[in-house]
């Protein structure tokens, strides 16, 4: 039913498409709605379907106009959008330019909508790309701390009476704010107050200041807070603290031997089986995280490298889901939310404009990635998934087929495709690319991130 | 009387949609109106020249609401009569 159509594509990916219908269309669609409405109106001193069409048009004519414009851009839209190159994103809904407009019967109609269209994208070249491999080692000193966090879960808590608190104890004392004259602040007052002495894990920093205390002694303590104190309550104030140690335990940790290693697990026999299985975790985990870094080094230049125009509602989009998920930390309260910003002295809106430079850029490297996986055709074969389903069905120690049914259940098999795909093309880009080796960093650093 | 005041409303029904194909034209007017100032009222209202003019005083019909009577107004129809020439075009909808 279109008798002419123009399309322009605008900056930001934006398309405005104009449509010409012709009268006699326009015509078609008045006349149909004129004759259902006549069958089923009902206007006082006709019988229901007996009203002439004249008195309908003297009664009702704007409203059926109207209406006819609405059924006539709706169908005639749906017609052009499936002819058309530039398809609208599922989420941008065609606009119309002129809301005004209204299709006369006999007449011609043009209009003209706008809406976002999934962006055109030059790739930059993704091949050859140079980037720099950290390099790694783990240390002596990052087994030890594996290890020592071990023994700490498997530590044991006892009472130890009549001996003085040293670092590393976990006392439980009492304590109240006093003032100039040394009678308690009213509701500062704390009992039962449990903490590991020298770990720094109090309002009040008294850590260094309990040390060589023992049980039901008790201690005035006074103590100065600058004004960049954490605790905004206490930042810039003199405070007397009256505390008081009820229990003194002692942290014992177990031996590093073979016991502890079958404690840990029954996979572990000796201890060299629990080092070597900290060893192979924490390589897994380096790797991981190498390879993470190579992928985003590598984005960021496939990104620069490349052309593309976000439209505005890809990316509001994202800000929305980005502010939900904001929420969701907070209980999906979003009214709290709001409210403590405001004592922040910031608005929604502040917050969006601090993340839109983060969300475009995120937006661009999955269209990047997308882009790739479509001229490289990676995709997830049957047989990889079920591979990764195997692989998950061992660890739990379930049949393949039951993990299977999970999967499917959760309706998690297409993401689990989409992962593999992911992963597939992080590791054809990698092999693109020209990997010279890094920097070497300590394995913490690479694990926190800090690079 | 003006003649706004004389003509009060079209009736508009099937049955007089169909007599306007005889060029007769229904009107609602006032009570104390006669069929000569119904004429004349239509003259300076469409300017057109009734050639008969026909009125029925329409009684009110007995209505009931629970146990209270009444009934609805009693109220004055005209039915003119046009040269086949003319017509009243704003003839409309109520």
């Amino acid at each position: 039913m279109i008798s002419q159509k123009e399309v322009n594509l605008k900056e930001n990916s934006k398309v405005f498409l104009k449509i010409t219908v012709p009268g006699t269309e326009v015509q078609k669609e008045y006349d149909e709605l004129l004759k259902e409405y006549c069958e089923k109106v009902q206007i006082k001193g006709f019988r229901k379907g007996k009203v002439p069409a004249e008195v309908l048009i003297r009664k009702y004519g704007e409203e059926i106009k109207g209406e006819t414009t609405y059924s006539v851009i709706k169908k005639s839209l749906d017609e052009a959008i499936q002819t058309v190159e530039e398809k609208p994103l599922g989420y941008s809904m065609p606009e119309l330019i002129d809301q005004k407009v209204t299709a006369e019967p006999g007449k011609d109609f043009t209009y003209e909508v706008t809406y976002d269209t999934y962006p055109k994208v030059e790739l930059g070249d993704y091949t050859g790309i140079k980037a720099e491999k950290l390099q790694y080692a783990i240390a002596d000193e990052d087994l030890d701390r594996e290890l020592k966090a071990v023994q700490d879960r498997n530590s044991v808590v006892k009472e130890i009476k009549d001996a003085a608190v040293k670092k590393g104890h976990i006392i439980t004392i009492d304590y109240t704010e006093l003032d100039a004259d040394e009678n308690p602040v009213e509701g500062t007052a704390r009992e039962g107050f449990v903490f590991e002495v020298g770990t720094g894990h109090t309002l009040h920093k008294i850590d260094e200041d309990v040390v060589g205390m023992k049980a039901g002694e008790e201690k005035i303590i006074k103590k100065t807070y600058d004004k960049e104190y954490d605790y905004k309550e206490l930042a810039g104030r003199d405070i007397i603290l009256k505390v008081k140690v009820v229990v003194v335990k002692e942290k014992i940790l177990p031996a590093l031997d073979d016991e502890l290693a079958q404690d840990v697990s029954d996979k572990f026999k000796t201890l060299d089986d629990l080092k070597k299985d900290i060893t192979d975790r924490l390589t897994k985990a380096a790797e991981d995280k190498i390879k993470e870094q190579l992928a985003t080094q590598i984005i960021e230049q496939i990104v620069a490298a490349s052309k593309m125009d976000l439209p505005s509602t890809m990316i509001d989009l994202e800000l929305e889901q980005s502010w939900r998920n904001f929420c969701q930390q907070f209980n999906n309260r979003e009214d709290i939310v709001i409210k403590a910003l405001e004592q922040d002295g910031k608005t929604k809106e502040d917050l969006y404009k601090d993340w839109r430079p983060n969300v475009e850029k995120k937006i661009k490297a999955e269209i990047v990635l997308q882009e790739i996986e479509e001229k490289q055709k990676i995709t997830a074969s049957e047989e990889e998934v079920d591979a990764e389903v195997k692989k998950f069905a061992d660890e739990r120690g379930i049949e393949f087929e039951k993990a299977k049914e999970q999967y499917e259940a959760a309706k998690m098999l297409d993401y689990l495709k989409r992962s593999i795909t992911r992963e597939k093309t992080f590791d054809y880009m990698i092999e693109q690319a020209e990997v010279k080796k890094g920097k070497k960093i300590k394995l913490l650093d690479l694990l926190q991130g800090n690079y | 009387m003006e003649a706004s005041k004389v003509i009060i409303a079209p009736v508009v029904t099937e049955k007089t949609n169909r007599l306007k194909e005889v060029k007769r034209y229904v009107f609602r007017v006032d009570s104390r109106a006669n069929k000569f100032q119904v004429k004349r009222a239509l003259k300076e209202m469409f300017n057109v020249h009734c050639t008969e003019c026909r009125i029925i005083n329409v009684k009110g019909k007995p209505k009931r609401v629970r146990y209270k009577l009444g009934y609805t107004a009693t109220w004055k129809k005209a039915i003119v009569t046009l040269p086949k020439d003319e017509t009243i075009s704003a003839f409309e909808g109520a």
